[in-house]
């Protein structure tokens, strides 16, 4: 480092010397200075640290001799963190991969050679790190992770994932979950066994930290990974315009069709013969429509599902896995809570937010999971509840149920004579089956190394099927279908009228209304009876609950109240339009949205006008009502400037609120002043300032970016990276 | 050759994807230097190595410490007091056979002192840890030779990454959600004749549902005009009215219902992007409009040449728009409707780029140059991504650190947080100020922590008085880097290995968007924060 003068130098030499023997002499095989830029963090104090940190020499030796981590994946990720686990002072590491070393792996898999073409990923990534850092002990297993059972991973003090699978994913959540002991419902700290997950796809990338059984897990944030894209089967057979429906049609109908390898031969990605005959094919059907950009890289890429991958985003990720583990594994720090986001196609993008648990979910909520169906209904459409089920998401469910004290396996996909035997009881009701209200039916899936008991409540025929998608449901449909479906009146959806003038009539005075939350439970309650048909009364003492609905029902409208284009639209014309211009051109792109997203718009911003008019009693002026209602209208996507887009949504709801009769139609029947409502709204002459009666409190800014962050992790919609599989 | 072609392209295969084989070729054909293989140096060369970088050349004067080896995967205990230059270079060498890797056995300063143009070769200088005094010497070489800068640095929980570069131009920034360029407003003369060959009263079921649905806005909006004056739906009201015509035109069974036409929802659905007015975009006429696009010499980069090929065609030929992009986004159809139309506008765009061309070609005689001195293939690039072009100016060190120049406010304004990344590079710059009193990092070792706390709070208050900051560095950022020690833990230099050796193949490959100016990441929080300083 530094060069300095002769007696300070002499004395830094003795005094690192000194600190250097310390610890050099119970580790045989270290040298000099070795371990000097961990011991800093292990052996200081600071501002910083885990409440339960103490400086001590102990903890390298804790690091060194006694804490054992298991890194799932020797890929991309996997290498990268056996290197910083093994920099960072752990030495006695395990790797589970079930891959063989492919030449597409050597633009970032930096333990490989082409020599190693061939051979267990994990094996040679054990030997490189062991040969390179002296001391470290990686032991290698060459494969897969459902291949051990809870005794071998109960042996880890934390386990690191980087792995490209959900599956996967899924899976050593579910394991580590059911390590969790419990005692008098009151968790065994020590059963816990920390998850850091990283996953990465081209420029973007995420790692997590999981405490299974306290923080969200993987289950917990299922709907946010975006689902796998997949083609029509009408387009790929009969009308196909892109390259890759050609592909597709070669992949999946006329391979199986023409067995070009033998009868017995799937398509092997893998092999280029089999890819070459695919592009060959690929081009034909191509050329025979004259569609043209079919490459052997394309098909490759189809057939493969392949996911775009460089060295760069790998190690970035990797890096904020490791320095995970190192805090949690030394308490130097504060562990990340809980998920950071990473982008660098524009500039260089983190985000980082707390994943919320979601209360009941399937694999850590202990809260019974229950299915609702008439007995009239077929098992087919279980099956497909749970496959396509946002929070559910399985894969091939094996359903078995306990009948006259039997265990009879209702359906399972997985083995084909079964498969084949079971198939008839999907055409049969569950009545038919035997199957009675109150039953538990045992589900097992690839996506969870345990079985999943679901209690089967049966609902009168004339409820609904599903308790999610019921036709009766209104909260979280699209407004068209609420006016197909005859639940609108006026162009508007009778439940937000409901909703609305309940909170108009008893609430404008409410002070923090919209802002401070109600009850939760009540909220639910008040929901579930919409979603049913009904029209509940709301409790005048308690007309929180009833705000906290209104922003519920326009958070969950598909697509956000104001949807993309017009969102994007709206947010540029805010950022580029002189100021004489903004007006004209926020109504423009007003005007262009979907109708009945239009009506309700005005309708709501009328009504939150008349909020404001009364913040000198209630304290929601228009900027407060848009800090809480910008995130609910719009649904900003992941992006390298989200944090950026939702602060300026939430402007925008501010200057529509504040500009609202320039802006916007009054759809609001008791509007505070009436001569507004029937002015030309679009004549811009006839609405000089006439402005809202309304008293600005200033609020005071500290902690807006703390309460937008938190807010915007439940609006999490495309989360990028680790969603395409390329093993499933 | 094709085998080694053919291996090549399988080992690139999934960053082909991301940058194509053009962007393969720049990053095969740049040298870069690095100063310092410390472990955030390594870390970055590995990122840039196992990708294929042409060449790079490693300089540093340090010998190979303990300390060292401890932290950085490319050097060995055994190579513990050689040279560090070429120690490191020997185990990223062994990376991949593709690359070819030198080294300097000598400090930047000397370098600074005897050879400056030493650094006039490289594609990119990256410089890892460097004393204040060097970096800034090295710094104002760069600038006036015009070679990209990107200066890194790894202390304790933080990392920092500062990129200066005069002027860079990306053509493909490869952004996530793009508006489609359908000139549905404006139809260009073949759009027209296409459109025409369609009459959907005509039409059998079949085709009336596998109508492409630019073909059935456009049908509508020829309904549209001649009741409308030849206006356009500009408002709610009358974009509703034009989706009720186009709903109307869906064809109904014999009981009265509708028939399900998914081109016509899709239809329906398009109206408000489908009726965008073509425009120029804003950063776009900001580029057409700069001096450079004005100013062209025979020493113009062909980014600007091209630039005013495609200014002289919106001035002239394309009256006021940009060539048509030429790509359609996929849409219920049957194949052969969709590719016909599809070509319309592949075309179109070939035929724009090529008057383009035209204007690029007259413009390089004007200025002596061979006309093919820019290829079709790269205007047609040009011409495509017209709409998404990028200019990243940074400021110089110079600007950065003068008291005239540098940027008062965004520091004050950030730090009325006080937790904001700002007080990281605040810290930052006080350390380098303790540094020049003390030719050492506070607390490097154990028995001086205490009192540099103390002596690092004087650099702290002695930076802030010196640049007139009003601003408050807490406590606890001073006691923490001083805990830090000048350390260098792996994972925080790895993490910056990443995040840098990515900018570094932006610069290198002119695609996707380089961060501008200032990067901090805090490991202790995960969070980080671009600033322009």
């Amino acid at each position: 480092m530094a060069d300095g003068e002769e007696p300070e130098k002499k004395r830094r030499r003795i005094a690192a010397l000194t600190e250097n023997m310390a610890v050099e002499s119970c580790n045989i095989g270290d040298w000099d200075g070795r371990w000097s830029h961990v011991r800093k963090f292990l052996e200081r104090t600071g501002p910083f640290t885990h409440p339960d940190f103490e400086p001590s020499e102990e903890t390298l030796q804790f690091l060194l001799e006694t804490c054992k981590i298991l890194v799932i994946g020797a890929g991309g990720l996997g290498c990268e963190l056996l290197k910083n686990l093994a920099l960072s002072g752990f030495r006695h590491i395990h790797v589970v991969d079930m891959d063989i070393i492919d030449v597409s792996n050597l633009n970032r898999q930096f333990l490989f050679r082409s020599k190693d073409v061939g051979r267990p990923k994990a094996d040679v990534a054990a030997e490189f790190i062991n040969q390179r850092v002296p001391g470290c002990n990686v032991v290698p297993h060459f494969k897969k992770i459902q291949d051990f059972d809870a005794s071998f991973y109960r042996q880890f003090h934390i386990i690191v994932c980087g792995l490209d699978s959900i599956i996967a994913r899924r899976w050593i959540n579910g394991m580590l979950l059911s390590l969790l002991s419990y005692e008098d419902e009151v968790l065994d700290p020590s059963s816990i066994i920390p998850l850091i997950d990283g996953g990465t796809e081209g420029f973007k990338g995420n790692a997590r930290v999981i405490l299974p059984g306290m923080t969200a897990c993987v289950d917990c944030t299922l709907e946010l990974y975006p689902p796998q894209i997949t083609f029509p089967m009408c387009t790929i057979a009969s009308m196909p315009r892109l390259p890759e429906h050609c592909i597709e049609y070669v992949r999946v109908l006329q391979w199986p069709k023409d067995k070009p390898f033998g009868d017995a031969v799937g398509l092997d990605g893998d092999n280029p013969e089999h890819v070459q005959w695919v592009f060959q094919e690929s081009l034909k059907r191509a050329a025979e429509f004259n569609i043209t950009g079919v490459t052997y890289r394309l098909t490759q890429g189809v057939v493969k599902r392949i996911i775009p991958a460089v060295a760069s985003t790998n190690a970035v990720i990797a890096a904020a896995c490791a320095t995970e583990v190192f805090k949690i594994a030394t308490s130097a720090y504060i562990p990340l809570n809980n998920y950071l986001v990473f982008n660098d196609v524009d500039g260089l993008y983190t985000y980082t937010f707390e994943a919320e648990r979601k209360e009941n979910c399937t694999a850590c909520s202990q809260v019974p999971q229950k299915l609702q169906f008439p007995p009239s209904a077929k098992l087919q459409e279980v099956l497909e509840y749970l496959t396509e089920n946002a929070s559910l998401q399985m894969k091939s469910p094996a359903i078995t149920a306990t009948l006259e004290g039997k265990n009879k396996t209702l359906y399972l996909q997985t083995i084909a004579s079964i498969e084949e035997r079971t198939r008839p009881n999907l055409c049969k009701t569950l009545k038919e089956l035997g199957l009675a209200d109150g039953q538990e039916l045992a589900v097992a899936d690839v996506t969870t190394p345990q079985t999943v008991l679901f209690k089967l409540n049966f609902t009168s025929e004339t409820c609904s099927i599903k308790q999610v998608e019921s036709p009766r449901a209104v909260f979280g449909v699209p407004l068209i279908s609420l006016r197909k479906r005859g639940q609108m009146r006026q162009g508007l959806p009778l439940v937000l009228t409901h909703i609305v003038e309940f909170v108009d009539k008893h609430g404008l005075s409410e002070t923090g209304l919209f802002r401070v939350g109600g009850s939760v439970k009540r909220c639910k309650e008040l929901r579930k009876s919409f979603d049913e048909g009904g029209f509940p009364e709301f409790d005048s003492r308690d007309v929180l609950t009833s705000a906290s609905l209104l922003k519920v029902f326009i958070r969950e409208l598909p697509g956000g109240l104001i949807p993309e284009p017009h969102r994007t639209q709206l947010l540029k014309v805010f950022r580029d339009s002189k100021k004489e211009e903004l007006n004209q051109a926020v109504r423009t792109v007003l005007n262009s949205l979907p109708e009945e997203h239009f009506n309700v718009l005005c309708y709501l911003m009328f009504f939150l006008s008349r909020v404001a008019a009364e913040s000198h009693l209630n304290l929601m002026t228009s900027e407060n009502l848009s800090i809480v209602f910008g995130p609910n209208i719009f649904h900003v996507p992941f992006s390298p400037t989200m944090v950026e887009e939702q602060g300026q949504c939430n402007t925008l709801i501010e200057h529509l609120l504040d500009n609202l009769i320039h802006l916007l139609p009054n759809m609001y029947p008791h509007a505070s002043n009436s001569n507004t409502a029937e002015r030309d709204w679009t004549n811009e002459e006839c609405v000089q300032q006439l402005p809202l009666k309304e008293i600005r409190l200033k609020v005071p800014k500290i902690g807006r970016l703390g309460r937008l962050r938190k807010r915007l992790g439940c609006f999490w919609r495309k989360l990028c990276s680790c969603t395409y599989s390329s093993d499933i | 050759m094709t085998d080694h072609k053919t291996s090549k392209e399988q080992k690139y295969d999934r960053q082909l994807r991301l940058w194509g084989d053009h962007g393969q070729e720049a990053l095969e054909n740049a040298h870069v230097c690095l100063i310092n293989a410390n472990a955030t140096g390594t870390e970055i060369l590995k990122n840039l190595v196992l990708p294929g970088i042409g060449a790079f050349t490693v300089v540093d004067g340090h010998k190979v410490s303990g300390e060292d080896v401890g932290n950085n995967f490319f050097l060995t205990s055994s190579s513990i007091g050689k040279n560090r230059a070429q120690a490191a270079t020997e185990l990223l060498q062994e990376l991949n056979s593709d690359v070819s890797g030198n080294f300097v056995e000598e400090s930047p300063d000397k370098l600074l002192d005897n050879d400056p143009e030493f650094f006039h070769r490289f594609s990119l200088v990256i410089g890892i840890q460097l004393p204040e005094s060097t970096c800034l010497r090295l710094g104002s070489v760069l600038w006036e030779a015009g070679v990209p800068y990107l200066v890194c640095r790894t202390y304790g929980l933080i990392g920092y990454m500062r990129l200066i570069v005069k002027e860079h131009t990306v053509v493909e920034s490869h952004p996530d959600n793009a508006l489609e360029d359908l000139r549905l407003d404006q139809p260009f003369t073949e759009l027209k004749h296409h459109i025409e060959s369609y009459d959907l009263d005509s039409m059998e079921k079949k085709d009336h549902s596998h109508t492409p649905w630019i073909i059935v806005v456009a049908k509508y909006l020829e309904k549209w005009y001649s009741e409308h004056n030849s206006q356009l739906p500009k408002n709610y009201k009358e974009k509703e009215a034009f989706r009720q015509l186009i709903r109307e035109g869906i064809l109904t069974k014999e009981n009265g219902a509708p028939e399900d036409e998914e081109n016509f929802e899709e239809a329906i659905k398009n109206v408000n992007t489908a009726l965008n007015p073509t425009k120029v975009p804003s950063a776009a006429e900001d580029i057409f409009n700069a001096e450079q696009c004005e100013n062209i010499t025979s020493q113009s980069p062909s980014f600007w040449v091209m630039a005013q090929g495609v200014r002289d065609f919106i001035r002239n030929e394309g009256n006021g728009k940009l060539p048509v992009r030429g790509t359609i986004p996929d849409m219920i159809a049957d194949s052969d409707k969709f590719i016909k139309l599809q070509n319309v506008y592949r075309d179109k765009a070939m035929k724009d780029a090529a008057v383009v061309s035209k204007h690029v070609e007259a413009l390089l005689q004007s200025v002596g140059k061979p006309p093919e001195s820019i290829s079709e293939q790269e205007i047609k690039l040009f011409c495509k991504n017209a709409a998404f072009l990028r200019v990243v100016r940074c400021r110089s060190l110079a600007e950065e650190y003068s008291m005239d120049t540098f940027n008062k406010d965004e520091i004050t304004s950030c730090m009325d947080s006080t937790d904001s990344e700002m007080v990281l590079y605040l810290m930052l710059r006080s350390v380098d100020r303790f540094y020049q009193q003390h030719s050492r990092y506070p607390g490097v070792y154990n028995y001086q922590v205490e009192e540099d706390i103390n002596k690092l709070k004087l650099c702290v208050n002695s930076l802030l008085q010196e640049y007139s900051l009003n601003v408050n560095v807490k406590d606890d950022y001073i006691h923490e880097f001083c805990r830090y020690g000048a350390a260098e833990p792996h994972t925080v230099a790895a993490f910056l290995g990443g995040s840098a050796a990515q900018e570094a193949i932006k610069i290198i490959t002119h695609q996707f968007v380089p961060f501008n100016n200032t990067f901090l990441y805090n490991a202790m929080s995960q969070t980080s924060a671009t600033f322009q300083l």
